[in-house]
C-alpha cells in the first residue's frame, strides 16, 4: 500500500468513526473539522478525502475547497471524477442482492388488503384539466364507500367491473406495496458503513421487489405512499407508479398527471392481457407477449429525483412458452390461459428458456448510475438541465458487487434504471452475449453479440453459459462507453472499462440444466394493418430546454388525439446538439420501419417501447393503438430531459 | 465507540494541528441553517441590487425558507420567446391570488446586469404590472454568472451558451423549507405553471 491509499483509508476511517460516534454537526464544527458555510469537512490533511485527492496525483482535484463542487466551475453540472469525486470503495466486496420476490397478500385474499395507516384515503382528485373520468382514484373520490369494499367489484376501471371483452379481467392475484424511507447500504466502505444512508424504495428495498405475473392472471396492487414530508435533499414525497410498459388501460398506467400523496394509497389494477384483445378475443394476441417490465416513479417534474432516491423496480411477466410448462393455448372452455399452464420453472416445456425452482436462474440485474460527495453522501445534481451521471455503478443497489455462479445457463434481465448514462456492455474475457430479448420482448430468434449498448430505461435479456468454465474462474461485466455528461457516450471506447459486475464460478450443485438455447423464439406479429396517419416529432434543445416539436410540456395540451383500433407511421427525430434522447412511447411497443434509412440492428428488429435516439437519427416506427382509451404520454427517459419538459401528452379516443 | 472517548482520541490522534486553522476561527454555528441544497452549493449566496436599490444576498434574504419561482431574463429581447415568457409569469401571478407575495414569490433575475440596473429594472416591473411579491434583481456581472451557472443555465455548447436567449426558457421553482426543487417551461402556460403551486407544498 502507498501512501497514498493509506491515506484514503485513513480518512474512510475517520468517517466511518465520526458515523459510528454519532458526532453531531455541532461536534464537529466545534472541533473544526466542518465548515459553517458549506457543512462539508475541512480540507484538513488526513481529514477530507478532498484534500486527499488533492495530494494524491492521479486523480488529483485542483480546489482545496471543501465544497463538493468546484467554484467557478459549471455547478450546477459537476462532471464526475473531475468537480466531484465518491469515495473510494474496494470492488467485488459486495455480494450481489437477489431482487426481493414479491409475495401476494396473505393467502392472496384482497380482505387481507389494508386500507392505509389508520383508515387512510385514497388520494385526492388528479390537478389538471387533463386528469378526466377515466383516474380510477377519481371514482374513489366521488364513491367513497368503495375504497373499503371488497373485493373492490364495482370500481370504473376499463380492464375490471365493466364487462364486456375488454372489462372482464377480475383480479385473480392480490399484492400491497408500501412506499417507504429506509436506510440503504450502496457499499460498506463508504463513509456510511453499514448503517447505510436514506434511500426511497418500494417494501423498504433499492431497488424494489421482482413481481413474477403471467398472462390470464390479472393482478391487483395497492400502492400506499408513505414517505416522510422530508426528503433525501431531492425528490419529493409524490408519486405515481408507471408499469413500464405493460398493456394497461391509463389509469393504472401511472401517468405523470395521476399524483398519489403521502399518506394516501392508490390501487393499480392489471388485467394482463395482450395486444389485440378486440382483435383476437380471449387475452388478446400471444404474438404480442412482453416479458421483462419495471415499474418506477413517474411524478411530473421529479421523476429524475424520486427515481434516483430509489423508487424503482422490476416485473417479470410469463406465458407459456416462456418457462412454463403446458402447451399454454387459451382454452374457451374455462375462458383461461393460466389454468393449462402449471407450474413457473420446469425448464423441460415451453422454449426451456432457464429458470429453474424459485426463479433461481433467472435473475434481474438493475443498473444504477449513482454520485456521492466526497462525505460519501448521496448526491443528486439538483440544477443540472443535461442529466445525472456518476461516477460509481451499481447492480441492484450494490456498487460493484461479485455473483457467484453456478456452472450452467443463466437468464439474466438487465435494466438500466437511469438516470442518464448509456452502457456499452462487454465480457472481460471476449466471450458473447446470448440476447433473447430487447425491451423485455423476445426476439424472433437470439442474436450472438459480443457487446451491446443500452440505453435509459431498456431491457435486455440475455443468457449466459457458465459451464464452459471451471470453478474458481471470474467473468467481469465492463462497460465501455465514456460518457462525461448527460449528452451520451462520446464514442470513445475505454480500455478497460468500468469494471461493473464480477460472476464467480462455483462448483456448487444444482441438478441438470435442462434449459435450451432456441433457434427460434417468438415470431413478430405482422404489419399489414393500413397506416391511418403519420406524425413527426422532434426531439431538441431549444431556449434552455428540452422540447418536442418545439414545445415544451404542458399539462393542458394533449398532442394527438389517435382513433382506438389504429396504426400509424411516426417519425422521431432527433434535432441535433450531440444530444440522446431514450425515448419512451407509453403503452404499445413499437416496431422500427428503418433507422437512418438502413434497417433495423438485429438485436432491435422486435417489438420496443425505447428508442435509443442517437445524436442525428432518425427512425421511422409503426405504431398500434388497441384495446383500451385514454391519454398516455411520450418522454425522453434520460430523466432529467423529461423533468425539464422533454414531454408530450396523447390521447386514444 | 461513543462520543467522548472519540472526541478525546480525536485530539489524541493528532488532531490538534486541526484546531490551529484559520476556519476554527470563522467557523460560526448560524442561528438558522441553510438547508441542505443550499449547503451543497445549488443556491449560491451571492450579492444582488433590487429594482429598489435594495442590497440583498440572494439565498438569505430572497430564497431562505421561501416558496419562489425564479428566471433569467432580458429587458432588450423583445421578440420570440422572451416575451412570452413574461406575459406568461404576469398571468400567474395573478392566478395565484393572494398568495403571490404572501407564500409564494417571483425572482427575475437579469442576463444583462450592465445594462439592466435598478431604474431599468424599476421602469420594467412598473409596465409589466408586476405586483408585490415580484422581484427583479440586477449586481455585478461576475455575481449574476455565479448564480446563473450555480443554478444550471449553462449550455455545454460555448456558442449557445453566449447566446443569453438560450436561457430564459425555463423557471425554477422551490420550496426552500422541504427542499424540493423542479422546473417548469415559462412558455407553456400561464395555467400549467401556475398549477405547480397547488402540489409543490403538499
Amino acid at each position: 500500500m502507498n501512501n497514498y491509499e493509506k491515506l484514503i483509508l485513513k480518512t474512510m476511517d475517520l468517517h466511518r468513526e465520526i458515523t459510528q460516534a454519532k458526532l453531531s454537526r455541532r461536534d464537529l464544527l466545534k472541533m473544526g473539522m466542518l465548515s459553517a458555510t458549506t457543512g462539508m469537512l475541512l480540507p484538513i490533511p488526513g481529514l477530507s478525502l478532498r484534500s486527499a485527492f488533492a495530494k494524491g496525483g492521479n486523480n488529483s482535484v485542483s480546489s482545496s475547497v471543501s465544497s463538493s463542487v468546484t467554484p467557478g466551475a459549471t455547478v450546477g453540472c459537476p462532471v464526475p471524477g473531475k468537480d466531484i469525486i465518491s469515495p473510494p470503495t474496494r470492488p467485488w466486496i459486495e455480494e450481489l442482492p437477489r431482487l426481493i420476490e414479491k409475495q401476494t397478500v396473505k393467502d392472496n385474499d384482497p380482505n387481507n388488503i389494508s386500507h392505509g395507516n389508520g383508515g387512510g384515503a385514497p388520494g385526492p382528485d388528479p390537478i389538471g384539466t387533463l386528469g378526466g373520468g377515466d383516474c380510477k382514484i377519481h371514482i374513489l373520490h366521488d364513491h367513497p364507500e368503495l375504497a373499503t369494499a371488497t373485493p373492490y367489484a364495482n370500481l370504473g376501471h376499463q380492464g375490471w367491473g365493466r364487462g364486456g371483452q375488454l372489462g372482464d379481467f377480475a383480479p385473480k392475484k392480490f399484492y400491497e406495496t408500501r412506499v417507504k424511507q429506509f436506510n440503504h447500504v450502496w457499499h460498506r466502505d463508504l463513509p456510511a458503513g453499514t448503517a447505510g444512508q436514506a434511500a426511497w424504495g418500494f417494501d423498504s428495498v433499492v431497488p424494489g421487489p421482482m413481481f413474477r405475473t403471467r398472462y390470464g392472471e390479472s393482478h391487483f396492487n395497492r400502492i400506499h405512499n408513505d414517505l416522510p414530508e422530508g426528503n433525501l435533499g431531492f425528490g419529493i414525497n409524490q408519486m405515481t407508479t408507471h408499469m413500464h410498459n405493460l398493456h394497461t388501460p391509463s389509469e393504472s398506467d401511472g401517468n405523470p398527471l395521476y399524483p398519489n400523496y403521502s399518506g394516501y394509497y392508490y390501487d393499480h389494477h392489471y388485467p394482463n392481457v395482450y395486444a389485440g384483445v378486440k382483435q383476437y378475443g380471449g387475452i388478446g394476441n400471444p404474438d404480442e407477449a412482453l416479458g421483462t417490465l419495471w415499474y418506477h416513479d413517474h411524478k411530473l417534474d421529479f421523476t429524475s429525483q424520486n427515481v434516483y432516491a430509489g423508487l424503482a423496480g422490476m416485473n417479470s411477466i410469463y406465458d407459456a412458452w416462456d418457462a412454463y410448462t403446458g402447451d399454454g393455448r387459451y382454452n374457451s372452455a374455462s375462458n383461461n390461459y393460466g389454468k393449462d399452464m402449471g407450474d413457473f420453472g420446469d425448464e423441460t416445456k415451453g422454449w426451456r428458456l432457464p429458470c429453474g425452482d424459485n426463479y433461481e436462474f433467472d435473475v434481474g440485474l438493475v443498473f444504477h448510475d449513482r454520485q456521492f460527495d466526497p462525505n460519501g453522501v448521496d448526491f443528486f445534481p439538483l440544477t443540472c438541465f443535461d442529466g445525472a451521471i456518476g461516477d460509481k455503478s451499481t447492480v441492484n443497489g450494490k456498487i460493484q458487487p461479485f455473483m457467484p455462479v453456478k456452472q450452467r445457463k443463466y437468464r439474466f434481465r438487465m435494466l438500466n434504471m437511469g438516470p442518464s448514462r448509456t452502457y456499452q456492455w462487454f465480457l472481460n474475457n471476449g466471450a458473447p452475449f446470448i440476447v433473447i430479448s430487447n425491451d423485455g420482448n423476445l426476439l424472433p430468434a437470439p442474436v450472438v453479440t459480443k457487446n451491446f449498448k443500452q440505453a435509459v430505461a431498456e431491457r435486455f435479456d440475455i443468457i449466459l453459459d457458465f459451464s464452459q468454465y471451471k470453478p474458481g474462474t471470474e467473468i467481469i461485466l465492463v462497460n465501455r462507453a465514456e460518457q462525461v455528461n448527460g449528452r451520451g457516450p462520446t464514442g470513445k471506447l475505454l480500455s478497460p472499462g468500468f469494471d461493473t459486475l464480477k460472476f464467480i464460478v462455483t462448483s456448487d450443485a444444482f441438478g441438470t440444466d435442462e434449459s435450451r438455447i432456441p433457434a427460434k423464439l417468438r415470431p413478430l406479429p405482422d404489419l399489414n394493418q393500413p397506416i391511418a396517419r403519420s406524425r413527426q416529432w422532434k426531439f431538441e434543445r431549444a431556449g434552455g430546454e428540452w422540447v418536442v416539436n418545439g414545445q415544451p410540456f404542458n399539462r393542458d395540451v394533449v398532442s394527438a388525439e389517435i382513433p382506438e383500433g389504429t396504426a400509424e407511421h411516426w417519425t422521431i427525430i432527433n434535432g441535433g446538439g450531440s444530444w440522446l434522447h431514450p425515448v419512451h412511447i407509453h403503452y404499445e411497443e413499437h416496431r422500427y420501419l428503418s433507422v437512418n434509412k438502413a434497417p433495423p440492428a438485429p438485436t432491435e428488429v422486435g417489438r420496443k417501447d425505447v428508442i435509443r435516439l442517437d445524436p442525428n437519427m432518425q427512425t421511422e416506427i409503426y405504431m398500434r393503438f388497441r384495446d383500451y382509451k385514454g391519454i398516455y404520454p411520450m418522454h425522453c427517459h434520460n430523466v432529467v430531459h423529461e423533468d425539464h419538459a422533454m414531454m408530450v401528452m396523447w390521447k386514444i379516443v | 465507540m461513543d462520543r467522548r472517548s472519540f472526541l478525546s482520541l480525536g485530539l489524541g490522534l493528532g488532531l490538534v494541528e486541526m484546531t490551529t486553522t484559520s476556519q476554527v476561527q470563522a467557523a460560526q454555528i448560524p442561528s438558522q441553517p441553510q438547508s441542505r441544497v443550499a449547503q451543497s452549493g445549488f443556491l449560491p449566496n451571492v450579492p444582488l441590487v433590487t429594482q429598489n436599490g435594495e442590497h440583498v444576498n440572494f439565498y438569505d434574504d430572497m430564497v431562505r425558507n421561501k416558496t419562489i419561482l425564479l428566471n433569467f431574463f432580458l429587458i432588450t429581447c423583445k421578440e420570440g420567446r422572451c416575451p412570452v415568457a413574461m406575459a406568461n409569469l404576469r398571468k400567474v401571478q395573478e392566478l395565484l391570488g393572494d398568495r403571490m407575495g404572501k407564500d409564494v414569490f417571483f425572482l427575475s433575475i437579469t442576463l444583462q446586469p450592465e445594462l439592466d440596473g435598478p431604474k431599468a429594472l424599476k421602469d420594467y416591473a412598473d409596465n409589466l404590472g408586476a405586483l408585490p411579491g415580484w422581484t427583479f434583481l440586477t449586481g455585478k456581472a461576475g455575481d449574476v454568472e455565479t448564480l446563473r451557472r450555480g443554478l444550471g443555465y449553462v449550455d455545454v455548447d460555448p456558442e449557445r451558451d453566449r447566446d443569453l436567449s438560450n436561457h430564459i426558457g425555463m423557471a425554477r421553482y422551490g420550496d426552500d423549507r422541504l427542499n424540493r426543487w423542479g422546473a417548469v417551461s415559462l412558455r407553456s402556460s400561464a395555467s400549467n405553471i401556475a398549477s405547480t403551486f397547488q402540489w409543490l407544498s403538499k
